[in-house]
């Protein structure tokens, strides 16, 4: 059997982790990095990329890649972050067939799952060529607010990236994990991440091996990138004012300037002054220029304070929903490579009043986390596992548009709870179920997870009939449904299919597509 | 400063042969190259216009030699042709594009010069599998005249990268990205690791 790899799938980087004699080991890729940009693009020569290759082209060739799909995943197209991502993104989301965001690449439309499984492909990749084996099984994490929908997505990519997602955790837990707290008494931990492009705080309880939410916040549209952005608009004004140099417009100076403005980001995490040097940046009637601009931390702060004080404002909200003091907090982990930045750092810590932990790599804490859990998953003597509890209340809709809930958000998975239906009429043959996640009362302002129609149901008169549907949550957070006539003992096969998600053909032909290379039709590999 | 003056030489000299005047046009790019010595484009421009007989002509003096003309330089360029020298067509036919703009003969032979450049760059620079670095210290590099796109190819060699993948992610076709690694190649500023 081979080894269960952990991965982050990130919005803007994903990273892969195993256990490698019992210890955790971040899998660098072939340039030697230990994250790799969740990005895909097609080349102007009609070439898949993925990865760094991808994000080195990504300002030249914007319309035809792709970041940030996670976005995305498991969303409606009515959703309000499916159009806010419309009208922030550089290339085209369409609606597709399943009422889900599409993506268009070299003409094609990609869906959001594909896009993720090739993210995911390019993971299983890098671990394969350092494991030097094939690896077909994953633990993949995801965010806490995930609902079953986004959660059976993340699935579904792990299936087209030809990986069987043996788990699903939640990220902040993986988190969690790679810390080894928890095991011993109840503790409350937050967790800060401050990813690439999305930024997510979350208080967990920890106790006893089970891991609850107490609430979570955060922005989906804040992170790394934005700092990066101010850096960019700061060099690029200075050097206009300074050298009557401008730059906007210019491509190709433009991704040079983002990838220098990312790699000054970091340095000024460990030094107080950086260069930022591009030789031949653009020409004109003088001759090639070059850019050569000093770089300080001081600057970089002042450009970017606003963001920071941005991200504790939800950490405030999280606290206070949590219904704890920040003083309650017993450890704080710090997640995303964001967080490296001192002026975060200091934050951070000065508003629980404690230093974060320390020791793990915040841009690998939670493929670490996942790695562990994954092997924990096969070892038949390791009982340390921290239970995840479902995110969210999972109920159905009532006739008059309210919402029953059947299993409590913050119930520990996996669980099942069944409940009987009836009819309301004589002779009804059958009745139809909604199937709801979330915690508002009114069904329309829910997550519709799916909806089925219970059938052929023995005539009778109403409210006699007693059909039992059973409601599973599962260890992955994916809600399953069977049902079953009382009377007559018969199981009924009930599908619960999510507006969002790909059909079974559709996920069976993309499975096919990519299983051997994955060349796309029409495309050069 | 000299090399910024060179440039603006070299770009001069393309103004004036779009305009007809050659004469003024062969002297920019003989103060460019004096100045910058080695400056590779003040260097093929002035090759072509040796090959066209527009320098001779000039040297001649006035109604002598080849009339000069998109037509002239298009036989000449046929004649590089024949003498399996495509580089020196391609400089001759770009000069002639610059006299007639949208002739569609100039055209034709400009696309099919290309391909047959795209191959020899391609044959010389290798297997586009096999890696790519730099070979030169920052000093030595300031010190050429590159163009802002070399600039930005030669930014993207980072040593792990390979020569498919550099010229997919270049932002330029495949052509210009080739001709561009090859130059790079020829002046020792990169090199193709076995």
């Amino acid at each position: 059997m081979g080894q269960v790899i952990g991965i982050d799938l990130g919005t803007t980087n994903s990273c892969v982790a195993v256990l490698d004699g019992g210890k955790p080991v971040v899998i660098p890729n072939a340039g030697g990095y230990k994250t790799t940009p969740s990005m895909f693009a097609i080349s102007q020569d009609g070439k898949r990329l993925v990865g760094y290759l991808a994000k080195r082209q990504a300002i030249t060739n914007a319309r035809n890649t792709v970041s940030a799909a996670k976005r995305l995943i498991g969303r409606r197209w009515e959703e309000p972050e499916v159009h806010r991502a419309v009208e922030l993104s550089s290339y085209e989301i369409v609606k597709g067939a399943n009422d889900d965001p599409r993506i268009v690449l070299g003409g094609r439309q990609f869906t959001c799952p594909e896009i993720a499984g090739i993210v995911l492909r390019e993971m299983k990749s890098v671990a394969e060529e350092y494991l030097g084996e094939p690896v077909n099984e994953a633990v993949v994490t995801v965010p806490a607010y995930f609902n079953d929908t986004q959660r059976q997505c993340t699935k579904d990519a792990g299936r087209i990236a030809g990986l069987e997602v043996l788990r699903i955790i939640n990220e902040p837990t993986a988190a969690a994990l790679a810390y080894g707290l928890g095991s011993d008494r109840e503790e409350k931990i937050a967790v800060y991440d401050l990813g690439g492009g999305t930024f997510d705080i979350s208080i967990l309880e920890l106790g006893q091996g089970v891991v609850e939410v107490l609430a979570t916040a955060g922005n989906t549209f804040l992170g790394g990138e934005d700092f990066d952005r101010r850096l960019v608009e700061h060099i690029l004004e200075t050097v206009k004012q300074r050298d009557g140099l401008d730059l906007r417009g210019d491509l190709m100076a433009l991704q040079r300037l983002k990838d220098a403005a990312e790699k000054a980001k970091c340095d000024l995490s460990s030094v107080q002054v950086t260069e930022i040097n591009l030789p031949f940046i653009a020409n004109d009637a003088s001759g090639p220029r070059h850019l050569n601009l000093d770089i300080t931390r001081e600057t970089l702060e002042g450009l970017v304070s606003d963001i920071v004080s941005q991200s504790l404002k939800s950490v405030e909200e999280c606290v206070n929903q949590a219904g704890v003091r920040p003083s309650d907090i017993d450890h704080v982990v710090l997640v995303g490579g964001q967080t490296r930045m001192p002026l975060v750092q200091k934050a951070v810590a000065q508003y629980f009043g404690k230093p974060p932990h320390r020791g793990v790599n915040p841009d690998e804490v939670v493929a670490t986390g996942a790695a562990i859990q994954g092997a924990a998953l096969v070892d038949t003597q390791n009982q340390l596992l921290l239970l995840d509890v479902t995110p969210l209340n999972l109920g159905i809709a009532t006739f008059d548009g309210k919402t029953v809930t059947l299993i409590e958000a913050n119930t520990t998975i996996p669980v099942r709870k069944s409940h009987m239906f009836t009819t309301t009429r004589d002779d009804q043959r059958a009745v139809k179920i909604r199937v709801l996640q979330g915690q508002e009362e009114r069904a329309e302002r829910n997550h519709l997870l799916g909806e089925f129609v219970l059938t052929d149901i023995p005539p009778a008169k109403k409210g006699v009939p007693e059909i039992e549907v059973a409601f599973d949550i599962d260890n992955n957070g994916i809600v399953n449904v069977s049902a079953r006539d009382l009377a007559t003992g018969l199981e009924q096969s009930i599908a619960v299919k999510a507006s969002g998600t790909l059909s079974e053909q559709e996920l069976e032909q993309l499975v096919q597509e990519y299983r051997d290379g994955g060349d796309l039709p029409g495309e050069k590999p | 400063m000299s090399q910024q003056e060179a440039r603006r030489l070299v770009r001069e000299g393309l103004d004036a042969f779009g305009v007809g005047d050659q004469r003024r046009a062969v002297e920019c790019w003989r103060r460019a190259l004096e100045l910058a010595p080695g400056d590779p484009e003040a260097r093929d421009y002035l090759d072509a216009a040796a090959t066209a007989g527009i320098s001779e002509a000039l040297e001649a003096g006035p109604g002598q030699g080849p009339a000069l003309t998109a037509e002239t330089l298009l036989r000449e360029a046929r004649g590089m042709l024949r003498e399996e020298d495509p580089e020196a067509a391609f400089e001759l036919l770009l000069l002639a594009g610059q006299l007639a703009p949208g002739e569609l003969e100039v055209e034709s032979y400009l696309d099919m010069v290309r391909c047959q450049l795209l191959k020899q760059y391609r044959d010389r620079v290798g297997d586009p599998r096999a890696r790519i670095r730099v070979a030169a210290a920052p000093d030595k590099i300031s010190r050429f005249q590159l163009a802002a796109d070399a600039g930005f190819l030669l930014s993207q060699i980072d040593g792990t990268t390979n020569i498919g993948d550099l010229v997919s992610l270049a932002g330029m076709d495949a052509f210009q990205a080739y001709r561009i690694i090859d130059r790079l190649i020829k002046a020792q500023l990169v090199e193709v690791v076995a």
